[in-house]
């Protein structure tokens, strides 16, 4: 078992592996402007290496190990360029492999191939080749919303021992500390499952002074055509048994609970949440005087959670806000004992300095507030465990909800369960917690060979434009404006198939009388004429994806000098080629399939006018409006990518709190402290100490605070 | 420094947020065998009906954005496929399908595909 100071030892560890999994070369390579210099067949490969900056961790080691064998190029080969570059498509490829059956929700993978440690003064003149993987899918904590699973962040991958993924089944150990638990570890499975539920999850994590235990079955459903974007739904049993000053909180709850996220709503995209949660279960607490505040020391429990949320969120910042409504009862009658409500509002910002050396670690300011409040109307009784404690870990108002609302006061300079001075805790209380962290020191996430090289950057805004032109062109095919159009292009498809039916009549050779000039010319242009028909035919096959190729099929920027510079549509390439082809027939004696093609070509000539003008007619703006929409997502991601987010980042960090629990004489309590904040990609680890500068008699001088989050890049 | 002797590529995966459509996005750098530089982008969408299904592909585009024996395909590289050209180029997939199925000739195909770059209007 570690203790705390080992727990240190784990994480100091974890940096200094990024640290040293930066190599540095020790030979000059001078002629990296010119690669070919190398490839000549001079140099000889001394090593191959396969690199990460997290491959400290076993799982990302022994995946690049298996690599390295497949590679194209060996110690021992001659360098060879094409060999070099293919390299870094096979390790895309393997990694692409070994990640269909994780399902991620996102990742950026960056891979960089370059040479180093040139030896160029003297025989044998040897490089060595250096792969490097960056990959954010060391787990699929990139997820979309501001808030995230809570179970997530109390199992991260970083402090799990290994983490399996095969298929359906996921089993994930996992080791955590905090000062009321001390620290403990435990284990999650979860299994995928078919029907109505979509996984199944067990998991259970214990101290020597804690046990928790969790089932539950979960599903998801995306209702289409409803302002409903996504409905998660769970029916769960917990149990747990941990300290709460010299006093224990037991209790076993059983849960039935929905919950929904609306689309963004208006200019501003605005998400709404609502949930409910029906609970039904009992609590035991060691107390013996809680009579005295209408409190149950042990009893059933049985009620109604609900509540109301939303968030707005822009590049720099994330307001969220929430009320929570409570309705409990003691289990054994369907009267309303307390109502608890709960008001709980967050504001995070992000802000990145506008001028960064390129390639430099980005130096994050980040700001995260929150303020929570909350009041237990006692009608008749209320279960102690129902009341609020408060103290230096979180706790939400709906367990296995995406959306936290925070359900006790948050203080990190007093631990778990203690802020309240009475043993059976509060019935009204307020926290606020402020934190400032500025990164100083790290890595960014697109390393400095990428991120200096002049073409990048260009490169990826027209890939942008690209992206969300192609994407244009896929939501022209569901957008339902085209019908009239595809309509008129019925005569178009007739006439196709004609030119076919006399296409298939002509002889597979033409006769040998004809001089071989003329034949080779006819031959030519039959290939031309046939191969232009069977293009525009396959484009009639699928009638779906039509619309996304009309523009190519019927429109040329100049008709008239089109064919000079291979910029003419298809249609207006088969009329050109069917002109040269039918006056090439009839000069041969094919008089009946010449009338035909030219009859065919003036029909073409009459009709692509008319309905190159109806295209330009119709309007696009719904697909462009769609096709923005997910470039939205895809352009936040990438921005932050380039200009936030660093593989690994050191930020020193202060923490305020203020908190109050009523009924309590001590006041309002204050913390204030700092820390160190660790930050894997968008994976933050922050350990820190909170003094309690209004201390009371019994109490410490504050308490240490370990806190796990995720930062979202989907702004 | 600049580096210009690192190939390399950035490859970005998104989910949306209703977990029903995925977006693939592969930007690349390589070399040709004269040391030459080569830009590829590789554009995917995959689209699924529930999100218990798994995704099946909508689009899968690869387009060599190499830098430049005339002023449009510089344009392409520096600015990116604009609408006719994306028009082209979900087109002539359609030929370099009918090219593997013997259909037409490479000729052809090769035709459409150089369209993807001829057919840009600035």
């Amino acid at each position: 078992m570690l203790n705390r100071r080992q727990y240190f030892f784990a994480l100091a560890a974890c940096l200094w592996g990024i640290v040293l999994s930066s190599s540095i070369s020790s030979q000059t390579c001078t002629h990296l402007n010119d690669l070919a210099f190398y490839s000549k067949g001079g140099y000889t490969v001394r090593e191959v290496r396969l690199e990460s900056p997290i491959d400290f961790l076993h799982a990302i080691s022994s995946q690049l190990n298996a690599l390295k064998p497949q590679l194209s190029v060996q110690p021992g080969d001659v360098f060879k360029l094409d060999a070099f570059t293919d390299g870094k498509d096979l390790i895309n490829k393997a990694l692409d492999d070994a990640e269909k059956n994780q399902d991620p929700r996102s990742r950026i993978r960056v891979v960089l191939a370059k040479i180093a440690n040139c030896g160029e003064s003297a025989p044998p003149f040897q490089l060595d080749v250096v792969y490097r993987v960056f990959t954010t899918n060391y787990n699929a904590y990139l997820t979309h919303t501001w808030e995230f699973k809570s179970n997530e962040l109390e199992r991260p991958a970083t402090t799990a021992a290994t983490s399996q993924a095969n298929g359906f089944v996921t089993l994930q150990p996992f080791v955590n500390y905090n000062h009321t638990r001390g620290l403990y570890s435990g284990v999650m499975v979860r299994l995928k499952l078919p029907g109505i539920f979509d996984n199944v999850e067990i998991s259970g994590s214990g101290s020597t002074n804690s046990n928790v235990q969790d089932f539950q079955l979960s599903g998801t459903r995306t209702p289409r055509k409803t302002v409903w974007q996504r409905v998660d739904y769970r029916i769960a049993y917990t149990h747990s048994d941990v300290p709460a000053g010299s006093n224990r909180l037991r209790e076993g709850t059983m849960l039935a609970q929905a919950f929904g996220a609306t689309r963004p709503l208006g200019s501003k995209g605005v998400i709404l949440r609502s949930g409910f949660s029906f609970e039904g279960g009992n609590q035991q607490t060691d107390i013996v005087n809680a009579a005295a505040t209408r409190s149950l020391v042990d009893s059933g429990y049985g009620g109604l959670k609900t509540y109301l949320g939303a968030t707005l969120r822009t590049k720099s910042y994330s307001l969220a806000g929430s009320y929570g409504l409570q309705l409990g009862t003691d289990g054994t009658t369907g009267h309303v004992d307390f109502i608890k409500n709960l008001v709980d509002v967050g504001f995070n910002g992000r802000w990145v300095p506008q001028h960064e050396k390129a390639g430099d670690v980005h130096k994050v300011l980040a700001l995260e507030t929150q303020f929570t409040a909350g009041f237990i109307n006692v009608r008749t009784a209320v279960p102690v465990v129902q009341r609020f404690f408060g103290g230096n870990v979180s706790h939400e108002f709906i367990e296995g909800d995406t959306w936290l609302i925070r359900s006790q006061p948050f203080i990190r300079s007093i631990p778990e369960n203690r802020l309240s001075a009475l043993d059976v805790g509060g019935t009204k209380f307020f926290s606020a917690n402020v934190t400032v962290a500025k990164a100083f020191w790290g890595r960014a996430i697109i390393p400095k060979e990428i991120a200096t090289d002049p073409d990048f950057f260009p490169a990826l805004e027209a890939s942008k434009v690209s992206a969300r032109n192609i994407l244009v062109g896929v939501y022209l095919s569901k957008i339902n404006v085209f019908g009239d159009i595809l309509t008129h292009l019925d005569p178009v498809e007739a006439d196709l198939t004609k030119l076919r039916t006399m296409l298939d009549s002509l002889p597979a050779e033409f006769p040998a009388s004809l001089p071989e000039d003329q034949r080779e010319a006819l031959d030519d242009s039959r290939g031309l004429v046939s191969d232009a028909t069977k293009i525009i035919q396959a484009m009639f096959q699928d009638r779906k994806t039509l619309p996304s190729k009309l523009k190519s099929l019927l429109k040329e920027q100049n008709s008239a000098t089109c064919m000079d510079d291979d910029s003419c549509s298809q249609l207006t390439t088969l009329r050109f080629n069917l002109a040269d082809f039918q006056t090439q027939l009839a000069g041969a004696g094919f008089t009946e399939a010449a009338a035909v093609g030219k009859a065919v070509k003036e029909s073409l000539d009459r009709q692509q006018p008319a309905l190159v003008r109806e295209l330009d007619a119709i309007d696009i703006t719904e697909a462009e409006r769609l096709a923005d929409a997910d470039m939205k997502l895809v352009n936040a991601t990438l921005d932050s990518f380039t200009k936030e987010l660093n593989w690994f980042a050191v930020s020193p960090v202060a923490a305020f709190d203020a908190a109050r629990v009523w009924p309590d004489k001590r006041g309002v309590r204050y913390g204030i402290g700092s820390g160190v904040r660790l930050s894997l990609v968008n994976f933050n680890v922050t350990v820190g100490y909170s003094f309690n500068p209004r201390r009371n008699p019994g109490e410490g001088r504050g308490a240490m605070f370990v806190t796990m989050d995720v930062t979202d890049v989907f702004r | 420094m600049p580096n210009p002797g690192t190939a390399f590529s950035v490859d970005l995966l998104i989910v949306t947020p209703d977990q029903l459509r995925k977006i693939t996005f592969k930007l690349s750098k390589g070399f040709n065998t004269d040391g030459s530089v080569n830009w590829n982008l590789e554009f995917g969408l995959q689209e699924r009906s529930k999100t218990t299904d798994p995704f099946h592909d909508v689009v899968q585009l690869k387009v060599n954005l190499q830098p430049a024996l005339h002023a449009k395909a510089n344009a392409t590289a520096k600015k990116g496929l604009d609408d006719t050209q994306t028009s082209a180029a979900i087109a002539a997939a359609d030929s370099a399908k009918l090219f593997s199925q013997g259909d037409i000739s490479k000729a052809s195909a090769n035709n459409a595909a150089k369209r993807v770059i001829a057919v840009r209007g600035t």
